[in-house]
């Protein structure tokens, strides 16, 4: 298991994909993608500005125009459900 | 604010900030803290970093849809919707699921309450500078003003030539207020360029240049060379002075002198120099970015003294050598663009640079005026037909906002790097820079910081009248690029067809030149040109100092009118100074005796990704050549400097005249295959023409 450094983000990477974890793996993508697209839109918004463009805080907030606070708000509160929705889904 | 056992909820947007990495210095302290007490949300913080990774495995492999966006297609990796007028009918708010407008929320729902009612309500408020919809002359629009009829009156007026309100004596500028569909006189209708557009004319050649600004610099003076025999200063490859001269010329009017930059003129005209040797192995083992070319003869408006030029030629790359380009075009789409030489010529330009990109390079266009908008989201060239549809579809309207624009076109631009290739935002503008608030300042300090990042800024002028040459000038400077300006067809033609490679690739950074002039054969020295690229001695070996750029294949020249040691006058010996209290006066040494060089050339320049310098040295010797016996480039550059010379009324422009001039610039125009030289020649009987 690898050991996170303080605030860093990593990649997860299965070392050795068991026969059938690509599937999976690729399933709960695509699942993960489904939750994605149920956020409201705002949520969604600074997501993929996150997550899919690299942008800070900071620059979200001027791409957007809503404060950091708002941005930093928004973006906890989407990850958060999307942990919670995708750890609650059938396996 | 209390540090110590602040009540943290797992709800507390801190933790995922601080799983991110975004909190700042002054928060973290207090969290970390009270994570090391908590397990439980030292458990919550790896999950979220768990996700974070996830979500960016995810997203990161969303490919990019093949359809254009609107048509259903998924938005998933593009940031925003196409706002362009010809991509959108109002009843396309009722969304394809997914599809987002996400610059500028608040006209989003604007937008989308409006399409309900059926029309579009465009809100017009006091500041004018804000919130302008853009209004497409194929479309019906209702446009409905909640104010009276007085906003609607300034808003008219703003969308016109910015000029028309000041000056009541231009009739040009007046028909360009009234009505945008209007062309100006004597100029060929606004939807089509004639391959040869005549030139407008406006009613007094004078006025018209009342709004153009053009930043002060008096000609180098001599210097004594045992006083001062350092030399420094930073190259320069801008045109824009020379192809703006040509312009004010054509147009029957003697440029203002401060228009007049001797270094871009003499460096607008292609020289050949020799590129370097590819087998040419410098120090690191690296192969050589440029070559250097010196030559010395007799300068022929003051045969007395001598006249160095130094050429630079920057190494050449062909078409498939270089890395993938993403480009950001940063286009001024305000009322003020709507003239024949403006917008349909930037439009013009565009489609030439698009001949000459790959498929694997990447163009978007950001639009500022009013609303800054993203007219194209990053696109393949291989989707060439959106592209031509996207830059088909602008159109002038509304107030320039510079600053936004700007902001937008590199957010814009650092999202679409490409590891490997080059990144740039190419701004097209008439200079009319709205910069708001914000300032010049501001504005000079983020292009600087964005230019680190490795992404460059190229600044293509167009249009007359209101052209902002020293701002420009100045952004194109503390963006590592350079300042061209378009008046024509032919010019586009020449900085985004013939010289596509120079303009978008970057091959040295921060170069700069030293000249060490030995005063055992020199008594003064005078730099022609690049008054305000002049260095400090010490700015030489100081890698944080900015300074300018060459690109693929171009040539750099820089000219020195030389005093040898014996000819020197009062007037040319370099001025005097009292006798020194606490020290002795520079000595010269005997080595400098000894050696017959004039001088030594450093040269410091930086790889295009690096942030330390290398430096070449390089020394010459005077061979005594008459101005008859020098090559053609080195007469012909000669002949270009006397014009500027003349047209600044420099004190130094000795006996030179139109007329020697034009004989000189002739005799070296032989074998001239873009036919730039003859232009030149055509010039300068235009400028003996004009009344004085």
């Amino acid at each position: 298991m690898n050991s996170f450094e303080d605030g860093a983000i990593e990649r997860i990477k299965a070392s050795e994909p068991r026969p059938g974890e690509t599937l999976e793996h690729a399933e709960a993508q695509a699942t993960l993608l489904q939750l994605i697209d149920k956020l409201p839109p705002k949520q969604q918004d600074v997501i993929r500005l996150k997550f899919q463009n690299g942008f800070s805080y900071k620059e979200i907030g001027r791409i957007t125009t809503l404060s950091v606070t708002n941005v930093g708000y928004l973006i906890h509160t989407a990850v958060s459900r999307l942990r919670r929705d995708f750890a609650a889904l059938p396996r | 604010m209390n540090t110590h056992s602040q009540p943290f909820s797992p709800e507390d947007p801190r933790l995922t900030a601080y799983a991110l990495g975004e909190l700042s210095e002054i928060e973290r302290p207090a969290v970390e803290a009270t994570l090391q007490r908590d397990p439980t949300l030292q458990a919550i913080v790896k999950e979220i970093q768990t996700m974070s990774g996830e979500l960016t495995a995810i997203l990161g492999a969303e490919t990019i849809p093949s359809e254009p966006i609107g048509a259903g297609a998924t938005p998933a990796s593009v940031l925003v919707q196409d706002i362009s007028p010809a991509a959108q009918k109002l009843s396309e708010f009722d969304a394809p699921k997914g599809s987002r407008l996400l610059r500028f929320p608040g006209l989003y729902y604007v937008f989308a309450t409006a399409a309900a009612a059926g029309f579009a309500v465009l809100v017009a408020t006091r500041p004018v500078h804000e919130q302008f919809g853009k209004v497409s002359k194929s479309e019906r629009i209702q446009i409905t003003f909640p104010n009276d009829t007085t906003a609607r009156f300034e808003i008219v007026d703003q969308i016109g030539n910015v000029d028309a309100k000041k000056r009541p004596g231009a009739p040009a500028a007046r028909n360009a207020a009234e009505g945008r569909e209007r062309a100006l006189p004597g100029v060929a209708a606004a939807d089509g360029l004639a391959e040869a557009a005549p030139p407008v004319r406006s009613a007094s050649p004078a006025t018209h240049l009342l709004k153009e600004a053009y930043a002060h610099a008096s000609d180098n003076a001599f210097l004594a060379a045992q006083r001062h025999p350092v030399s420094t200063f930073s190259i320069d490859v801008d045109t824009a002075s020379y192809s703006n001269v040509r312009r004010l010329l054509q147009n029957e009017a003697l440029p203002p002198a401060d228009a007049v930059r001797i270094e871009e003129l003499v460096n607008y005209f292609p020289y050949t120099y020799a590129p370097p040797l590819k087998s040419a192995v410098g120090e690191e083992g690296i192969s050589a970015s440029f070559a250097a070319h010196l030559e010395v003869a007799a300068a022929p408006w003051a045969p007395e003294h001598r006249l160095v030029r130094i050429g630079l030629k920057g190494r050449e790359i062909a078409g498939s050598e270089r890395g993938p380009a993403s480009l950001v075009f940063l286009l001024d789409v305000s009322g003020s663009m709507s003239a024949a030489n403006k917008l349909p010529l930037v439009k013009e330009s565009l489609r030439l640079l698009l001949g000459r990109l790959r498929d694997d390079d990447r163009v978007a266009i950001v639009t500022y005026a009013g609303n800054s908008g993203l007219a194209l989201p990053s696109t393949p060239v291989r989707r060439r037909e959106e592209i031509v549809r996207a830059i088909e579809s602008l159109e002038p309207a509304g107030a320039t906002n510079g600053a936004m624009g700007i902001q937008l076109a590199y957010d814009i631009a650092k999202a679409n790097q490409v590891a490997g290739g080059l990144t740039r935002v190419i701004l097209c503008t008439d200079g009319d820079f709205n910069v708001g608030t914000t300032g010049e300042g501001e504005l000079v300090r983020l292009i600087a910081e964005k230019a680190k990042g490795g992404v460059f800024l190229t600044v293509l002028g167009f249009g007359m009248g209101n052209l902002k040459d020293s701002t420009l000038e100045l952004l194109a400077d503390k963006g590592n690029g350079a300042y061209g300006y378009v008046d024509t067809r032919r010019e586009a033609e020449k900085l985004l067809v013939e010289q596509v490679s120079g303009t978008l690739v970057t091959i040295a950074k921060d170069v700069k030149l030293q000249v060490e002039f030995n005063p055992a054969e020199v008594a003064s020295y005078r730099l022609i040109g690049y008054e305000n690229r002049l260095l400090a001695q010490e700015d030489f070996n100081n890698d944080a100092i900015d300074a300018g750029e060459i690109g693929a294949g171009h040539t750099v020249t820089a000219l020195y009118e030389v005093v040898p040691r014996g000819a020197e006058t009062v007037v040319t010996a370099g001025g005097s100074t009292d006798a020194l209290e606490y020290s002795t006066p520079a000595e010269i040494s005997p080595a400098g005796v000894a050696s017959k060089d004039l001088f030594t050339l450093r040269v410091r320049y930086k790889e295009t990704t690096g942030d330390v310098s290398r430096m070449l040295e390089f020394s010459l010797r005077d061979g005594g050549a008459r101005f008859d016996d020098a090559t053609a480039d080195f007469r012909f550059a000669a002949a270009v400097a006397s014009f500027g010379m003349i047209l600044r009324d420099s004190p130094h422009r000795g006996v030179s005249s139109f007329a020697s001039v034009g004989d000189w610039a002739r005799k070296s125009s032989a074998g001239d295959p873009s036919g730039y030289r003859e232009e030149f020649v055509g010039l300068i009987r235009q400028a003996a023409r004009l009344p004085r």
